[in-house]
């Protein structure tokens, strides 16, 4: 589902990723591991498509996503990569069911299924009360299901997760580790940056992989 | 002090903005043609990559805004025949300088070079690998250069009109038979707009032969239009002119023949050109192109009749 | 057309609200200049094309050394002669100061029993029969007959004649000329009383007035006059009346030059803040990026969000411009257009429906503003989103 081989991105002075190679098959949980700034983000923003690696190949879902032009690597991202950050990356003047149905706008699903969508994911994830209320007045773990339903409304095979559970106590992150068995259940292939040891100790992963430099 | 006219005026706005945009898809144009390797990782590529879309979207700009300016640019011509003596339309003020007529057509040229760019430009960026993105840039500084020389023609045509000079009105210039290809083009425009059309008709199916045949098919229509067609507008039979068909006196049916003989002849050259560069004819536009012809085909057909049978007589 | 886009352009803006309200409160203003001078423009050229209906085909005055005199009634039998002149006569007009209205009138003569040439003086002709039993007379639009009857209380009007005398002629009518100027200030009365009040001593005129048959015609009569007498200075209708729209287009021509300046400087203004994305915006373009928008997406949001400012801007400053100019009658502009001198009637601007100049109008100002939002809008697309995403 995912491959890396010989991935190296560099920035002007720095070099976050050096010849870096793994394979993720589908329906795995992986956790990427590594002190902050060994290149965790690096690697979910090169499987997301949002940048180019320096040299190396990328393959995602299919798709040799290491040169394609922007417009392509957004559709491409669109279909198959769903992301759910730390800080949540919700947009506070909108409602939560705005927030969620973000994705589908270019689209041409039309207005009444997009709510629709948007409804089920809010059930199922117990934030159905709150489609109306503006993001900025919801709970952190409320603001955090927001933001995973957001990933979830384009039903992609990948979801890429970084520090998701940084901001949460325990009890939201026990709650969170249950949202991800469920998509797990589901057959979704997860890769999840973390350096939480009650995340990896877990035993939501199916491997951990340890980025060192 | 023509250019302080408001019609003028708004016109030499638009064309800074144009000429202004048209510099920075130079400038990116030149470097794409210098350094472009879709294979290349390097940061410099993806920037470039990144620029050659920023020309797209500007491209679409400067076609969208140069569609309303032409149309104030005849508006603008036919406005100032009023102050220039014996000009009675557009065509008067045209012919009225050496420039006129040249500026008239490198601005019916450019519109259709960057209506056949634009077409180029879409379908390439339906295709990851950008395979024509090289292409387009090679024409970018063709396309530059015929348009500064519109803008600077521009400025001359209407730097240059002189009020106090008579000139000739749209009868004088259209009804002029000394030149032997004039004369020609006037007397056989029936059969070479029916032949154009024919030739586009019979074509229909070879894709780049259909494009070359729109060409024929624009200047054979203008020609018809003229000739043939604009007297039964105007129901005068020495009155021959593309221009005052534009004017209230007759309802503005000069626009629904322009539009649909330009949207027609655009789609199918640039359809044409682009089947000759990628090999790929794209369907659609070769249905509208067609249905566009035949709509104006109709429109030239509908005056003559029609005064045909209320008056029984050709005029 | 994607609805959704438009919705969250609409939604994204109220986030920001500040910085669109600036840009539309500059647009509007623009914009509000850029109409009424147009609109003042196009009412003054209607005003002055009712006007020129009673201009003659040619008309010949005396001029000396730059002076303009009273021409000799006598040419006209040589002018009749030339071929193509269908007909030539005297005009008797000029203006008359009423120091009370600090205004000038316009006294002209003119003959009940001859045609007349000016479709304004065939109805007043018409609509007052009653003028051929008398022997003095005067006819004033409906807006100057009220303004004397107010003042006076009496439906008549004493004239001073140069000569200190005064001659008191009976308001008999009104008519409705379709110019508003005219309508304030025109004094239609007999030739006799005209000359008196004018001072104009007989077998002189004002000018002589020539109508051809063949409007073909006009100019190689006009040449011909001008040599039959070089002491005359000829002008035909077309010639007047291109001098008066030139000096509209003229005076507008000014405001362009300051709208150039305003418009360049709203580019620059607009450009420079579109540019700079603060952290918010530099989130949201980046969050949009992570959930798949591509740079079209992001760029049609931009394009959607200027339009919405565009066209609030537009019809806010539409109603604003018409109320200004035909509502309070453009203090202030018309009087740089018409002029500042006090000694002219008080006329209203005539309203007419000012379809191109709203179409000139946006096609000078929407573009600008579109194209100082594409680079930056443009920039703004393929920011890199890794960065502000953390």
């Amino acid at each position: 589902m995912i491959k890396f081989t010989a991935v190296t991105k560099k920035y002007k002075d720095i070099t976050p990723l050096d010849n870096f190679s793994m394979e993720i098959s589908a329906g795995e949980t992986v956790i990427l591991s590594g002190r902050s700034g060994s290149g965790k983000t690096t690697v979910l923003s090169l499987t997301a498509a949002l940048t180019r690696p320096t040299s190396g190949s990328i393959e995602v879902n299919g798709r040799q996503t290491a040169k394609l032009p922007e417009e392509f690597a957004a559709l491409f991202r669109r279909e198959s990569v769903g992301m759910i950050f730390q800080n949540y990356n919700l947009l506070p003047n909108l409602s939560a069911i705005d927030n969620i149905t973000i994705p589908l706008l270019p689209t041409k699903i039309t207005m009444k299924q997009q709510n629709e969508r948007a409804c089920v994911l809010m059930e199922k994830l117990g934030i159905a009360d709150k489609a109306k209320t503006a993001v900025n007045r919801l709970s952190g773990g409320e603001q955090q299901r927001v933001a995973i339903a957001r990933a979830l409304i384009n039903n992609p095979p990948v979801i890429l997760a970084d520090e998701p559970t940084s901001s949460l106590d325990a009890k939201l992150t026990d709650t969170l580790l249950e949202i991800f068995a469920a998509m797990k259940a589901e057959g979704k292939t997860l890769l999840i940056a973390t350096h939480d040891r009650a995340v990896a100790e877990s035993g939501i992963a199916d491997r951990i992989i340890g980025i060192e430099k | 002090m023509s250019f302080l006219i408001p019609d003028i005026f708004v016109q030499l706005v638009l064309y800074s903005v144009m000429i202004f945009f048209l510099c920075i898809s130079l400038f990116v144009g030149i470097r794409v043609i210098l350094h472009w390797d879709i294979s290349d990782t390097s940061e410099t590529q993806y920037v470039l990559e990144k620029h050659t879309y920023l020309v797209s979207v500007l491209m679409k700009y400067i076609f969208a805004v140069n569609i309303p300016a032409f149309i104030i640019f005849i508006y603008a011509n036919d406005k100032l025949s009023a102050y220039l003596t014996g000009a009675m339309c557009a065509a008067g003020v045209l012919n009225a300088t050496i420039y006129g007529k040249y500026l008239m057509g490198l601005k019916i040229i450019n519109l259709y070079l960057s209506a056949a760019w634009l077409t180029v430009n879409s379908f390439d960026l339906k295709n990851e690998a950008l395979p024509f993105t090289y292409t387009k840039f090679s024409i970018i500084p063709l396309f530059f250069a015929t348009f500064i020389a519109e803008a600077v023609l521009f400025v001359l045509h209407f730097a240059s009109i002189d009020p106090t000079v008579p000139v000739s009105c749209c009868n004088v210039i259209f009804a002029d038979n000394t030149s032997i290809f004039r004369t020609f083009i006037s007397d056989n425009a029936i059969y070479l707009f029916a032949g154009s059309f024919a030739l586009t008709v019979l074509n229909y199916s070879r894709p780049v032969i259909y494009g070359a045949a729109n060409i024929l098919l624009a200047v054979s229509g203008i020609a018809v239009l003229i000739y043939k067609v604009s007297p039964y507008v105007y129901e005068l039979p020495t009155h021959q002119c593309p221009f005052c068909i534009l004017q209230s006196g007759y309802g503005y049916v000069g626009y629904a023949f322009y539009i649909t003989l330009f949207t027609g002849t655009a789609l199918g050259i640039s359809a044409g050109f682009q089947k000759l560069i990628s090999g790929i004819a794209p369907k659609k536009m070769f249905f509208y192109s067609m249905l566009f012809n035949i709509a104006y085909l109709l429109l030239c057909a509908w005056f003559p009749l029609s005064y045909f049978f209320r008056n029984k007589t050709w005029l | 057309m994607k609805a959704g886009l438009l919705e969250f352009a609409l939604c994204s803006m109220a986030g920001r609200r500040s910085k669109f309200i600036f840009v539309y409160i500059i647009l509007s203003l623009l914009m509000i200049l850029c109409f009424s001078v147009f609109f003042v423009t196009a009412s003054l050229r209607a005003e002055s094309s009712y006007t020129a209906d009673a201009l003659p085909d040619i008309s010949v005055t005396m001029n000396k050394g730059g002076r303009n005199e009273l021409i000799s009634t006598s040419r006209i039998e040589d002018i009749i002669l030339l071929p193509g002149v269908k007909y030539a006569e005297p005009a008797y007009f000029g203006l008359y100061r009423f120091d009370y209205l600090k205004a000038n009138l316009t006294v002209v003569g003119i003959d009940p029993f001859a045609e007349q040439y000016s479709e304004a003086f065939e109805n007043a002709v018409e609509q007052n029969k009653n003028i051929l039993s008398h022997d003095r007379w005067m006819i004033t639009g409906q807006k100057l007959a009220e303004t004397i009857d107010a003042i006076y209380n009496k439906k008549a009007f004493s004239f001073s004649q140069p000569d200190g005398n005064y001659i008191e002629l009976p308001i008999v009518g009104t008519f409705a000329p379709q110019s508003q100027m005219m309508s304030a200030s025109a004094v239609l009365t007999d030739v006799q009383s005209a000359k008196e009040i004018l001072g104009i001593p007989d077998g002189k005129a004002v000018q002589i007035s020539v109508y051809t048959g063949n409007p073909e015609e006009t100019d190689t009569i006009a040449q011909k006059i001008a040599a039959m007498f070089p002491d005359t200075k000829v002008e035909t209708k077309e010639i007047k009346q291109t001098a008066v729209s030139n000096l509209f287009d003229f005076s507008s021509g000014i405001f362009m030059l300051v709208f150039a300046v305003s418009l360049f400087t709203f580019f620059i203004i607009v450009f420079d803040r579109a540019s700079g994305l603060n952290m918010e915006e530099r989130k949201e373009i980046a969050v949009l990026k992570a959930v798949g928008y591509t740079p079209s997406d992001i760029i049609t949001v931009r394009f959607y969000e200027t339009l919405i400012t565009a066209v609030s801007a537009f019809i806010t400053a539409l109603p604003v411009a018409m109320f200004y100019v035909y509502g309070l009658q453009a203090p202030f502009l018309k009087s740089i257009f018409i002029g500042f001198s006090y000694i002219r009637p008080e006329f209203i601007l005539p309203f007419v429906f000012p379809a191109k100049e709203i179409a000139l109008t946006f096609m000078v100002t929407v573009p600008v503003y579109a194209a100082s939002i594409i680079i930056p809008a443009w920039k703004a697309s393929i920011t890199d989103a890794q960065e502000s995403l953390r």
